[in-house]
């Protein structure tokens, strides 16, 4: 495994490295000369296969200690000359935020060694080139975030978005940036700021008769001083490097307008139609609404960007810049980073479920470099997206406004809101298949295409519906008289059209209303989307797979029919009632088990979730799971982020991958959806050599005592007085406590992305050893259990 | 008879134990609060007064959510009463059948179980029983007589418990049971009336009495 260092972390290997023998010394010049080479080679990213973000080299430290660990370490800084009260703020902010930062950093958003992060860093070594023991407090990641944005911990974790290096337009406002955050440290803003709310919400000192308005905004106020602060302050700081700081100024441009994306292009009406499938100009606006810049911070957190931008700029009148950079490690270094960020976008924005934003990211980048695959397949993951989830009536769970939205892509976000469910399905297949016959190879693109043509079925089952031959030459006037009538210009009086729940696929060839709609535009002529496959019509594969997408739609209807019989039904009972008495067997050759989880819940605290104990019983989880897994023979494998060593970034990054899965499998519901990643998941498969990965975790619930358990413990203290030896039990049953221990086990099978065993075995006890074991041991004897 | 009836079952089911372990070895103190008085011509049981009995038993789990046992006890109590005292002995051999209920998601062994448990037993007694009463003058005449005498009760009962294992090997269990006798067999001396051979009955008698309610707690190994 080769192994990567961010600068500063070279710097303090150099003095070891100078100890070494003479044979390790001689051939240190050629280790440096291939480290820089794995540098250079980073930057050179294949767009035309984009590599979304991964970590690599060593695991940093952050990423392996415990929450409580960084608690500890934290509470060395408060002062035992402190007052009582601000000991008691400071330990309460630092508790939470080991816990909430190690949340983020297992979430798989943030990434470590990765070409952005290394780039940053340099940036950052360049302005404390002389602040040595500053450098070493500052740890920077790049955080899988579409935000203008960047954020500072008290410990000296800083975060830069995706979305943040994707908009700049040089390195000196990334300089200046990086000034800024630099200042939240050092002054330890967010402490402070936890101080003064504290100060609010009590009302004390000058807060004392403050109405709860008022609150608002003095919170507000303090922390728009504190931003100011960071500014100045941070711009004195960044003064002292060599950076040009009338061309950092432009970062407050940007930020004036955080709702607009890297680049403002018209959208090209014409972008997806062909010769024969044209879209009816109503389906676009004439005018998009006006760009404005968000001026009222009057309850922001930050300063208006305007007022900033003045600030600083007063800062700067009469400086000599003379012999100022706008680049210090590298204008290509800056380009590479921020090209890099750009594609990532457009993978995060599909991961968020953000099709429009991903199909018009992808459209810009398109513009630049038309032959690139990945963006190609961003934008039939964008159209393929989009479809299902109108398809399934859920177009209503994804961003389905247009109003709010601001700059070209609001015609997208018009577009994908005006085209029909059948419009906007026919459409993907167009593409997609397209696609599938450049890419004939690509896995994922035929999952995704096989899967929308299936949809598309209940639509079209008979493709005579589609038209072979060519458009008449008729259609563009009869579009264009439709356009006419509509008279789709934007007025700030739009409201987002209501969303026509659609119904469920398999509901939709019911006799209905829709039903009806279909038929009239089957029967008419001029139904622009009936033109959609003239060319794919000729491909006699278009045909195969089109009949055997019939096929695959029939056999699922005829399946789900006879699901709905009082036969299946009572069949289905009896299996339940074996497979309960009996237990189920799964067959697995192997399981891989990731990131167990732990959550102890108390429902009578303020904080329920009991974030110490919880962190600890997960340790012992893992230790359970193993133990159990062992006695029961599974062959098994258990990766977690809590159990990271410094040579684990390859496990860090497929947890990463497994943790996007995981959350966009719990999103879609009963949904049936090809995955995003299904190149990452079968490397994974292939990686692990088993398609079965189980999140498992338990929740130990205590409740609240309510009034069947109030009316018990009453009745029996009453017999106790009549009958002595009910008193143990009286006694006893007074002073429980009742808890519920829920033991969560979900297996994906990868390969098919459904889910194999769902159990959510719950048991009234608190989470004893014993009962985990037990319900630990009984499921992975199931799962080892050859099928019958 | 009933593993004859199970097995079938037993067969397709997985039976999964405690990580593979299914038989319990333990010893029980059975915890009886004195209840059966005993109020015969003056003579009764003080008010209060607690029991023990020892009990070994065995526990073989057979399904996901049921096992089967055998238990054996001994006890031996004096009885203090009001004019007198008495020991009673007893012993008694159960066979159990324990129900651990699948709304409850855990698996036998383990947790919240009911239990039924058919048994068979005798008793003896022996002591001084002193009795006071009134000649036909009216003055107290104090008579002691020494007795011994056995009994045979079979019976069937049920119990509420949980078991809990800690270190993986040992069961902690406690549960509160009730025994019903349904046939009692004098095996020397049928009553005949008079008071002292009734007394001497009911002392006998008196012990599975008791065992109507009480305490179990125990603690075993779970051996292979």
């Amino acid at each position: 495994m080769t192994q990567s260092f961010t600068p500063g972390e070279f710097q303090s290997y150099w003095p070891n490295a100078l100890k070494m023998n003479r044979f390790i010394a001689y051939f240190l010049p050629t280790f440096i000369a291939g480290l820089l080479a794995i540098g250079t080679h980073s930057y050179g990213q294949d767009f035309n296969h984009f590599q979304t973000l991964r970590s690599s080299g060593r695991v940093p430290e952050k990423f392996r200690t415990s929450s409580l660990e960084k608690y500890n370490s934290d509470i060395q800084q408060i002062s035992s000359k402190e007052k009582r009260r601000l000991k008691r703020l400071k330990k309460e902010f630092f508790y939470e935020s080991a816990f909430d930062l190690n949340n983020l950093l297992h979430s798989g958003m943030l990434v470590f060694n990765d070409p952005v992060s290394i780039y940053v860093n340099k940036v950052m070594d360049t302005i404390l080139k002389d602040d040595k023991p500053l450098r070493s407090k500052i740890e920077i990641y790049v955080l899988k975030s579409t935000s203008f944005n960047a954020f500072t911990r008290q410990n000296g974790v800083i975060y830069i978005c995706v979305g943040l290096l994707a908009r700049l337009h040089n390195e000196s406002e990334l300089a200046l940036i990086l000034c800024h955050e630099l200042t939240h440290f050092t002054n330890q803003h967010s402490i402070q700021k936890v101080i003064e709310n504290d100060d609010i919400n009590a009302g004390r000192g000058v807060y004392r008769k403050t109405n709860e308005d008022a609150k608002l905004m003095a919170a507000s106020m303090f922390s728009k001083k504190e931003e100011s602060e960071a500014d100045l302050v941070g711009l004195q700081r960044f003064l002292k490097t060599n950076y040009d700081p009338n061309k950092a100024i432009g970062e407050f441009d940007i930020m004036e307008y955080p709702q607009l994306t890297f680049n403002e292009v018209p959208y090209k009406k014409n972008y997806l139609e062909t010769s024969n499938l044209v879209f009816p100009p109503s389906y676009f606006l004439k005018k998009i609404s006006d760009v404005v810049a968000d001026d009222d911070d009057s309850l922001s957190t930050h300063p208006a960007a305007k007022l900033r931008r003045a600030a600083v700029i007063s800062k700067l009148q009469g400086l000599d810049v003379s012999g100022k950079k706008t680049f210090l490690v590298g204008e290509n270094d800056f380009n590479s980073a921020q090209k890099i960020c750009r594609y990532e976008m457009c993978d995060i924005y599909l991961h968020n479920n953000m099709f429009q934003n991903a199909f018009y990211t992808s459209y810009l980048l398109l513009q630049e470099n038309p032959g690139s695959i990945y963006l190609k397949k961003c934008v039939a993951k964008s159209l393929y997206g989009l479809s299902k989830y109108k398809t399934n009536g859920k177009y209503s769970d994804i961003y389905n406004g247009y109003i709010d939205i601001q700059g070209y892509s609001q015609q997208v976000f018009y577009f994908f809101n005006e085209m029909k469910a059948p419009e906007l399905n026919a459409l993907a297949v167009e593409y997609l298949y397209n696609l599938k016959r450049q890419y004939p190879d690509d896995k994922e693109i035929v999952a995704i295409t096989q899967d929308i043509m299936t949809e598309m079925v209940q639509y079209h089952k008979d493709k005579s519906f589609f038209s072979a031959d060519p458009k008449p030459a008729s259609l563009d006037s009869v579009l264009a008289k439709d356009s006419a009538s509509k008279g789709n210009i934007l007025n700030k009086s739009d409201k987002p059209r209501t969303l026509i729940v659609q119904k469920s696929k398999y509901e939709s060839n019911s006799g209905s209303k829709k039903g009806d709609e279909q038929k009239e535009k089957k029967d008419d002529k001029n139904y622009f989307i009936r033109y959609a496959f003239v060319d794919l019509l000729t491909d006699p594969d278009f045909i195969k797979d089109y009949d055997k997408a019939v096929i695959n739609y029939n056999e699922t209807l005829s399946d789900n029919q006879y699901k709905e019989t009082r036969e299946y039904k009572k069949a289905e009972a009896k299996i339940e009632r074996r497979l309960r008495r009996n237990g189920i067997a799964l067959g697995l050759n192997k399981l891989v088990i990731v990131n167990p989880f732990y959550y102890k819940v108390d429902e009578s605290k303020s904080n329920p979730v009991k974030l110490a104990a919880s962190e600890l019983a997960q340790k012992d989880l893992n230790n359970c799971i193993k133990t159990n897994a062992n006695l029961a023979g599974l062959n098994y494998e258990l990766i977690d982020m809590h159990d990271l060593s410094e040579n684990s970034a390859e496990v860090f990054n497929d947890l990463s991958v497994l943790n996007y899965y995981s959350a966009e499998r719990s999103e879609l519901g009963d949904m049936h959806y090809v995955n995003y990643m299904t190149d990452d998941i079968q490397a994974l498969t292939k990686k692990y050599q088993t398609n079965y990965f189980d999140w498992t975790g338990v929740v130990c619930y205590r409740e609240h005592s309510n009034f069947r358990q109030g009316y018990l413990k009453t009745i029996f203290a009453i017999f106790s007085i009549f009958y002595f030896p009910l008193t143990p039990y009286a006694l006893y049953n007074a002073f429980r406590t009742h808890y519920n221990t829920y033991i969560i086990s979900n297996i994906y099978d990868l390969g098919t992305g459904q889910s194999e065993d769902v159990r959510v075995s719950r048991v009234k006890f608190k989470d004893r050893p014993d009962v985990l074991n037990s319900i630990l041991y009984d499921l992975y004897l199931q799962y080892k259990k050859p099928k019958n | 008879m009933i593993c004859f009836f199970l097995f079938p079952a037993l067969l397709k089911g997985q039976v999964p134990g405690y990580q593979g372990k299914h038989f319990i070895l333990s010893y029980n103190l059975d915890v009886l609060p004195n209840l059966a008085y005993i109020d015969l011509n003056s003579v009764s049981t003080l008010p209060v007064q607690i029991l023990f009995s020892n009990h070994i038993s065995t526990e073989y789990v057979l399904g996901r959510s049921f096992s089967l046992g055998l238990d054996a006890s001994y006890s031996q109590s004096k009885i203090f009463l009001v004019d007198g005292n008495a020991n009673e002995s007893g012993d008694s051999y159960g066979l159990n059948l324990t129900f651990y209920p699948k709304k409850n998601n855990t698996i036998a062994p383990v947790g919240n179980y009911f239990k039924i448990r058919i048994f068979t037993g005798s008793t003896w007694a022996s002591g001084n029983i002193r009795n006071n009463t009134f000649d036909n003058n009216g003055y107290p005449v104090t008579l002691i007589k020494p007795e011994q005498t056995n009994l045979t009760v079979n019976g069937f009962g049920i119990g509420f418990g949980n078991n809990m294992i800690v270190h993986n090997n040992i069961v902690l269990t406690a549960s509160v049971n009730l025994d019903f006798n349904v046939m009692n067999f004098n095996n020397n001396k049928i009553p005949t009336g008079s008071n002292f051979e009734e007394l001497t009955y009911d002392i006998q008698n008196h012990l599975f009495e008791t065992y109507l309610f009480y305490f179990k707690l125990g603690i075993g190994g779970l051996m292979f």
